[in-house]
């Protein structure tokens, strides 16, 4: 029953068969979270009571003879900015913690237990999102699994670890800038960002109204292919999900690369990268045969612009907190959010036409390309409490830098799915580490996604790789 | 808006502007922050001046209202 080395759906077609249990897989699930989940701490809150209510749901809809959805007895976690029915949302911040509960379920988190999934609890995350690693003072580092020394990824690090740890086998995070990707790629799971507005975001705490994702993160391409279907669609909740039908992606699982026209993205996504992560896209290009590059102009300022929105409008949203109570954010953020406040507004007006232009540009390539490849961050898990990195003979920041292959797609609201590379382990000294390659369509194309995703699984080159549980003790 | 020297244009006192905007704004920044908020805006106007310095026609802002 361990989710480690099983998926999702292996779950669901046993608990739909009669032969297990919603209620045994939920209590499989928390005693593994109880017993190692101290080590990584991807976990900000444990929701036994819940998970045992969704999962006794379930089972008397199976006794009753009917279907409990797809996800039948699946559990999942969700980073903790997605409202759970009773909870207080605290999306990674002390402050938040003053808020009521929620009075009810985020429409992702309603859709995923609709489909019979049972939720076992919220999962540890940068405060407000703001972040690509998850050193978070209020709650501790989020662990990667791979190696407790280092950052699990963020700001969505919490959904990551618990994913790779074996946990559970689908979390549920947001996107940001990459925070799905990123979390995904140094914790060696899949991760799926959507095309902008594919999810509901009603009931997940915004960071960036204008850039924000619901992401899914799993051990399987499956399991990414049936949240998503259960996930998208449209929301009277959140306009920007209106006016378009939803698109089922499982029936793409099986349909292969051929008649896909794929590349690799050059230039910009070339650079600036650890030779294992250019490694791994070169892995991933010899699988499929690519044997075409293009590029992306301008994607250097694609992400200065994404940097400029992020910060004015994440600013905006803590306005009041910042004037009154600025004490209680975690350092990490409150230096980044004071200094979004003070941005001039003709730079957030500049960095918002210059995405218009970027959308153009991109959209022009993309016509004559499916599916390009890319990096999906520039090195492996870093140490935590790394501040800096060497690459190519430059001294980086560690934790912004983290996000310079995946902020100029999230910038256009491009679907991106981040898939765990095993050819990239071992080849470097300190490696071993997971890394990730992203996989980038035009709008509303995650089925090309999907079906080049699953491929890449069946050959053996898309790997979740087991942790090292054994360095844990 | 651009911290980098311009021509005969002197860089600009990216502190001193923060901390004016700061005060216009009512946010109340601790000294121990200073260094990080400054060094943080002046990575902000760095990139906004690089977004400057790109040539693009302007467009129809259209602003998104009700279509009749």
């Amino acid at each position: 029953m361990t989710s480690s080395g099983g998926d999702g759906l292996a779950i669901a077609e046993l608990v739909r068969a009669g032969v297990t249990t919603a209620a045994a897989a939920a209590e499989h699930a928390l005693a593994m979270i109880e017993a190692a989940d101290d080590k990584v701490n991807s976990f900000t809150a444990v929701l036994h009571v819940r998970a045992r209510s969704d999962a006794a749901r379930v089972d008397a809809l199976v006794g009753a003879g009917h279907d409990p959805g797809p996800l039948a007895g699946v559990p999942f976690a969700v980073k903790n900015l997605f409202d759970v029915a009773g909870r207080v949302t605290v999306a990674g911040s002390r402050i938040s913690r003053d808020d009521p509960p929620a009075t009810a379920d985020a429409v992702a988190v309603a859709r995923m237990c609709q489909a019979g999934a049972v939720l076992v609890g919220s999962l540890n995350m940068d405060e407000y999102a703001y972040g690509f690693t998850t050193e978070n003072s209020h709650y501790g580092p989020c662990r990667n699994p791979h190696d407790l020394g280092r950052v699990a990824g963020g700001s969505s690090g919490g959904s990551g670890a618990a994913v790779a740890a074996g946990f559970v086998p689908i979390s549920l995070g947001s996107d940001t800038n990459g925070s799905v990707r990123v979390p995904a790629a140094l914790c060696g799971v899949f991760g799926l960002k959507p095309t902008y507005g594919r999810i509901s975001r009603s009931g997940m705490y915004p960071f960036c109204p204008s850039l924000d994702h619901v992401g899914v993160l799993a051990r399987s391409v499956r399991d990414l292919a049936a949240s998503y279907d259960v996930l998208h669609g449209p929301d009277p909740a959140d306009p920007a999900t209106i006016g378009r039908s939803p698109a089922a992606v499982t029936p793409a699982l099986g349909e292969g690369v051929d008649g896909l026209r794929l590349a690799v993205l050059g230039d910009y996504f070339a650079r600036g990268a650890s030779d294992v992560s250019l490694a791994a896209v070169a892995t991933v290009a010899a699988a499929l045969g690519i044997d075409r590059e293009v590029g992306f102009a301008e994607a250097a300022r694609a992400r200065s612009a994404a940097m400029i929105i992020t910060a004015c409008e994440g600013a905006e949203l803590h306005r009041a907190d910042l004037r009154t109570r600025p004490g209680e954010f975690d350092p990490m953020t409150r230096d980044r959010f004071l200094a979004g406040a003070l941005v001039p507004a003709g730079a957030y007006v500049t960095a918002q036409r210059f995405r218009r232009w970027f959308r153009n540009e991109v959209s022009r390539v993309l016509a004559s390309v499916d599916v390009v490849v890319a990096p999906t961050t520039p090195f492996p898990a870093p140490l935590i409490g790394q501040r800096e990195a060497v690459v190519d003979g430059q001294t980086v920041q560690t934790q912004p830098y983290l996000g310079c292959f995946t902020q100029p797609l999230s910038f256009i609201g491009l679907p991106v799915l981040s898939i765990p590379v095993a050819a990239a382990r071992g080849a470097e000294a300190d490696s071993g580490l997971p890394l990730g390659v992203q996989l980038v369509a035009a709008p509303y194309r995650e089925a090309a996604l999907v079906r080049v995703a699953a491929e890449l699984e069946r050959r053996g080159v898309a790997v979740v790789p087991e942790p090292a549980v054994h360095s844990w003790r | 808006m651009s911290p980098v020297p311009d021509g005969d244009v002197p860089a600009p006192d990216v502190e001193a502007y923060a901390r004016a905007a700061a005060a216009a704004l009512g946010l109340a920044i601790d000294d121990a922050w200073w260094g990080g908020v400054t060094r943080h805006l002046e990575v902000m106007l760095s990139r906004a001046a690089s977004l400057e310095a790109f040539p693009i026609e302007l467009p129809d802002d259209s602003a998104a209202v009700f279509q009749p």
